[in-house]
């Protein structure tokens, strides 16, 4: 194959006519840059979904009490007795819960939160410690005055590992350091008792709450509770089991919200239809104008080069190489609109990110599937031209000579 | 020549149909034809007598319906289309009337044009193209657009593409039906030194004044033919 021929012919081809070769060009760079910024949309809300599933950690779902069913009703808050019920019903699951305070009131900075939790919630939550040691059953018994700091936190007040930190009138002794992963769950649906942020700090739930302000809290009130299943597969069975139980009169809360990986994932699948139904509209709408432009434009080429494709018989070439002349003359106009497309939707994405509302991901799937898309679009928009092409009989077509 | 060369081209008893909405037409009925190596034979006759149907024939762009061909001693009226093209592509030449030039290619370029499905280097090819340019005395024009050429320079053009890789079979229709009288002089004065060279040569004209170049002549009318 001789390519700087090829690569030759295609270009005169296209450029017979550019108008017609623009205009498709054009659709189908507005097409593909509309599909590139589809692409790296969806694939930032997925990253977006994983972060947040990652967030509230595997296996892990949480229920949470609304603050005004509180206010309403504090015998149907949840408590510590829903730990304790829970764990002895669910022994392949791993059961804490987080009861928040007002951190600034207790004297902590401004946005700091105080949060109250026992031994398990790092096997639950994906938080990490990074220095030091969480929180024993001992600590818990013993109501320890001992103290769990998130690394932000405990930048901003210069805390380490055996450091004193005061709350109110009582003193608490740092005993680990824990990066704690914040970001993702923070959206307008999400409560705080399941993303409380990274500048945290975490004592014993045993610890009489004295630094409290606000009206002495029930015994053992939470916010949420969080339970991890030890086996994926049985996830769904967990949920169904920890539903029935809640159901026991005993147990019964009003108002809680279910955080589950499926309730994350609903919310941003709402809206990642919602962008599939608008972009995907404008990309079909764009490339398939560009590639219906793109046919005319080649069977247009066809009716005027007749003699030409006639002289290019005579002198040997096959109806594969007639036909794949006009195939490849379609390629060069659909690949180059889908790098023009796709090179100016990145350079745009890349610039929005940091301001844009919208989850971004650029990887590699918004560049390969628009490249085979334009492959596939050129081959398909070709196809009859090419035929038509390769069909001519040479006599006739030197005939029009 | 010698008696035991095959012939470059031969047809028995070929006939051609064309369908038509009124049924099959008859284009050439029963022709009889040999050229011979070095023959520059004439093919003469009125509009519609088969001059065309039959150059297309002998150029392997079409088949006959009806008799057998022979290209080079070698049947090919069923050859398949690939070995069909690899005859036209290295064995034969062809000029046509209204020249067939990529007018917006060099001279050079056009004649280049040739080698397009040919294997060979592009070194050898710019070597064959500029040789059969500088033979048709247009090497001073090899860089010009081909559209700016006059109607003798652009057949001269057309006749360099067809001969730089030099055919067995050079077919030529109507070459000097657009040209004026010194341009056609000159024109033929080409395909005699070609022929010459030993280049077979089979010339489709209305022109009775271009016979006294040929050796051979073949009339046709209303699809027959006699020598």
């Amino acid at each position: 194959m001789n390519w700087t021929a090829l690569l030759r012919d295609i270009g005169e081809g296209t450029r017979a006519q550019p108008g017609r070769a623009g205009l498709s060009f054009a659709s189908l760079s507005i097409g593909m840059a509309a599909l590139v910024s589809l692409l790296a949309i969806l694939g930032g809300v997925r990253q977006k979904t994983q972060l947040m599933i990652g967030e509230l950690g595997v296996n892990v779902f949480g229920l949470v009490q609304p603050s005004e069913t509180e206010r309403r009703a504090e015998k149907s808050t949840l408590s510590r007795r829903h730990v304790e019920i829970l764990a002895a019903n669910l022994t392949d699951a791993i059961v804490t819960g987080l009861r928040l305070d007002d951190g600034t009131a207790a004297g902590l900075p401004d946005g700091a939160i105080l949060a109250a939790t026992d031994e398990t919630l790092f096997q639950v939550r994906p938080w990490r410690i990074v220095r030091g040691r969480q929180f024993d059953i001992s600590d818990i018994r013993t109501r320890a005055h001992c103290a769990v700091v998130s690394t932000a936190l405990a930048q901003a007040m210069n805390l380490t590992v055996g450091s004193d930190v005061r709350l109110r009138n009582m003193t608490f002794r740092v005993v680990g350091l824990a990066d704690i992963e914040a970001g993702s769950l923070e959206t307008s649906d999400i409560r705080r008792a399941v993303a409380p942020g990274n500048r945290l700090l975490l004592v014993p739930w045993t610890v009489p709450a004295s630094w409290s302000t606000a009206p002495a809290p029930a015994s053992g009130r939470l916010d949420s509770l969080f339970i991890k299943g030890s086996e994926p597969a049985h996830f769904d069975t967990l949920i169904r089991r920890v539903e029935n139980l809640m159901l026991q009169p005993d147990c019964t809360v009003e108002g809680l919200s279910w955080v589950t990986p499926h309730s994350l994932v609903h919310g941003l699948m709402r809206y990642q239809q919602l962008i599939m139904l608008a972009g995907g509209a404008i990309v079909l709408l764009c490339l398939v104008l560009g590639g219906l432009t793109l046919t005319s434009l080649l069977l247009t080429g066809v009716q005027t080069r007749v003699p030409e494709i006639g002289l290019r018989r005579a002198l040997g070439a096959s109806p594969t190489d007639i036909g794949l002349l006009f195939m490849c003359e379609a390629l060069l106009i659909t690949l180059s609109a889908t790098l023009a497309g796709t090179g100016a939707a990145w350079a745009l994405l890349t610039i929005s990110r940091s301001w844009s509302p919208l989850p971004i991901h650029l990887g590699p799937a918004v560049i390969i599937i628009p490249l085979l898309s334009g492959l596939i679009l050129g081959i398909i928009f070709s196809y009859w031209p090419a035929r038509a092409a390769a069909r001519i009989s040479p006599s006739e077509a030197l005939r029009n000579e | 020549m010698t008696a035991s060369q095959p012939s470059i081209l031969k047809m028995e008893n070929v006939s051609k149909l064309f369908p038509t909405p009124h049924g099959p037409a008859r284009v050439l009925h029963s022709v009889d034809i040999t050229i011979q190596p070095g023959d520059f034979a004439a093919i003469t006759g009125p509009s519609g007598s088969g001059k065309t149907t039959f150059l297309n024939l002998a150029a392997l762009l079409d088949r006959p319906t009806e008799g057998s061909l022979h290209f080079g001693g070698q049947d090919v009226s069923a050859l398949a289309e690939p070995n069909l093209n690899a005859l036209r592509k290295h064995r034969i030449g062809m000029v046509f009337q209204r020249f067939c030039l990529l007018s917006h290619r060099t001279v050079l370029e056009n004649v280049l044009f040739r080698f397009r499905y040919l294997d060979i280097p592009r070194s050898r090819a710019l070597s064959l193209a500029r040789q059969a340019l500088e033979e048709m005395s247009l090497t001073p024009h090899a860089d010009q657009p081909a559209r700016l050429l006059s109607g003798g320079e652009m057949q001269r053009t057309a006749i360099a593409r067809a001969v730089a890789a030099p055919p067995d079979l050079l077919l030529v229709d109507e070459p000097t039906g657009n040209l004026d009288r010194d341009s056609a002089e000159g024109v033929m004065q080409c395909f005699k030194n070609l022929n010459q060279r030993g280049i077979t040569i089979l010339l489709a004209t209305h022109n009775p004044a271009l016979l006294k170049y040929c050796n051979r002549c073949f009339a046709f009318k209303n699809g027959t033919v006699i020598e």
